[in-house]
């Protein structure tokens, strides 16, 4: 017996040339369909503003150990 | 979601391959509060006066403060956590605070970690004696005084000591 | 929200047979109940009989109020998800599972995978824990669940996990995980990866 955890359910995306050529480029860069791009994009979001709202800093930092970390989205 | 190995072919494995341990991740004895996993609605569906205790909790919390003649902001500082959330500890109904400011508190102040991971709603329980007896607490506690009168610190006292000693009840 | 999965088997190790188990998608009180009354109690017995040298986690204290506040994030995002499995209605193992990590394989660097960050099963079932383990495969129901999510998610069966010391055999030999060695980020635990070939030699 299988039971699906949720419906799903249909959106249509008003999206540019531009934006649709990179969703399509990170499709192929990651092997996954193009709605599951936008699925990861969204976790992730989600996942950022929650750390934020709690207080955390989101940073870049360079591999060379060197340069200063680049404070993210504040 | 289907598992994509058949019943059988799962049955076989196991019943083939060594016997080792499996663990992943951190040891999961080290844990305090597995509650923190779950979504915030589903923690209080397990414990319908989450509430009241929080407000004890926060009452308690208030009290020992005021008993070591500390503000706020001193509290927060000698136990290094969040100003804030020593505020909502106090000041908000509901609010759970985070492990580690628990443990900071219970170590600082000198009361039973366990039980307020219990009472501040971090932990799930279903101790109706606790819950019971934090209720009447949060009921009698009040913060009109600065300096804790007698009966506050009689009140106090009392719960402090029916917390160090109360067994814990399981169901 | 909790949904079965399905329904499987568990050998006991005591009777020798197989018995019928319960794989779910997500947790419930109940779960956390279990974990509260009846795993801690045998896990706090089994530490304060352990010799210091056995406690070797106990080194991994200051990660632990880390681990409490990223663990604090999971039941309210899209990212992770949760695993259980149980015997007549028992919790016998819990899984928690991160979609947004990546592949640090050579060659599939970026490649997104299941990480899995938390893999227990309960006390009575562990060597380590008890003289006489009750159920065997729940590692195994747990890691398939992993697999078959990645292979859901398009992530082609792709898992990733650091594991305890004691189950390192278990994810290199049984699994045939890659073993990337000791991660300092991770109280240098070891790092394993599963790559899609080897999920698809699993799941036959």
């Amino acid at each position: 017996m299988e039971l699906t955890a949720q419906t799903r359910k249909t959106m249509t995306l008003n999206l540019t040339e531009t934006e649709m050529g990179t969703l399509d480029d990170l499709s192929a860069r990651k092997d996954i369909s193009k709605t599951a791009v936008l699925r990861q994009a969204l976790r992730l979001y989600q996942m950022i503003e929650e750390r934020l709202a709690r207080g955390e800093k989101l940073y870049f930092e360079q591999d060379n150990g060197k340069d200063k970390a680049e404070l993210m989205m504040l | 979601m289907n598992l994509q190995i058949s019943r059988e072919r799962l049955r076989e494995r196991i019943l083939k391959e060594p016997d080792y341990e499996v663990e992943a991740g951190l040891p999961i004895r080290d844990f305090e509060v597995l509650s923190i996993f779950v979504p915030n609605d589903l923690a209080s569906i397990g414990n319908a006066n989450v509430r009241e205790m929080s407000l004890a909790f926060g009452s308690l919390i208030r009290l020992s403060r005021r008993r070591e003649r500390l503000s706020v902001e001193q509290l927060a500082d000698k136990a290094r956590i969040d100003l804030v959330e020593l505020l909502a500890i106090e000041q908000e109904h509901g609010y759970i605070p985070k492990p580690r400011t628990i443990h900071q508190l219970a170590t600082f102040l000198k009361l039973p970690e366990q039980k307020l991971m219990k009472l501040s709603g971090a932990t799930i329980t279903r101790d109706q004696q606790l819950q019971t007896a934090a209720v009447h607490f949060a009921a009698k506690s009040n913060s009109a005084l600065t300096k804790l009168s007698r009966q506050e610190e009689e009140l106090l006292n009392d719960f402090v000591k029916y917390l160090s000693e109360h067994e814990d009840q399981k169901h | 929200m909790k949904t079965l999965i399905g329904t499987f088997d568990l050998l006991n190790r005591l009777t020798g047979k197989f018995e019928d188990a319960q794989l779910y998608r997500g947790l419930d009180a109940k779960n956390l109940g279990d974990f509260e009354e009846k795993w801690r109690p045998l896990f706090e017995e089994r530490r304060r009989r352990a010799r210091p040298e056995e406690l070797l986690e106990a080194n991994l204290q200051d990660a632990h109020w880390d681990w409490t506040r990223k663990a604090a994030l999971w039941g309210n995002l899209l990212a992770y998800e949760a695993f259980s499995v149980e015997v007549e209605a028992l919790t016998q193992g819990l899984m928690y599972v991160n979609k947004t990590r990546l592949s640090r394989v050579a060659g599939q660097q970026g490649a997104p995978l299941i990480y899995v960050e938390l893999l227990a099963t309960a006390p009575w079932n562990r060597h380590g824990i008890t003289e006489k383990p009750k159920y065997k495969g729940v590692g195994q129901i747990l890691t398939q669940a992993a697999i078959s999510l990645s292979i859901e998610e398009e992530f082609k069966g792709r898992v990733g996990l650091h594991s305890l010391p004691q189950s390192e055999s278990w994810y290199r030999e049984v699994l045939g995980m890659i073993d990337l060695g000791p991660d300092p980020h991770y109280q240098n635990l070891k790092y394993f990866e599963m790559t899609a070939e080897q999920a698809e030699r699993l799941i036959k």
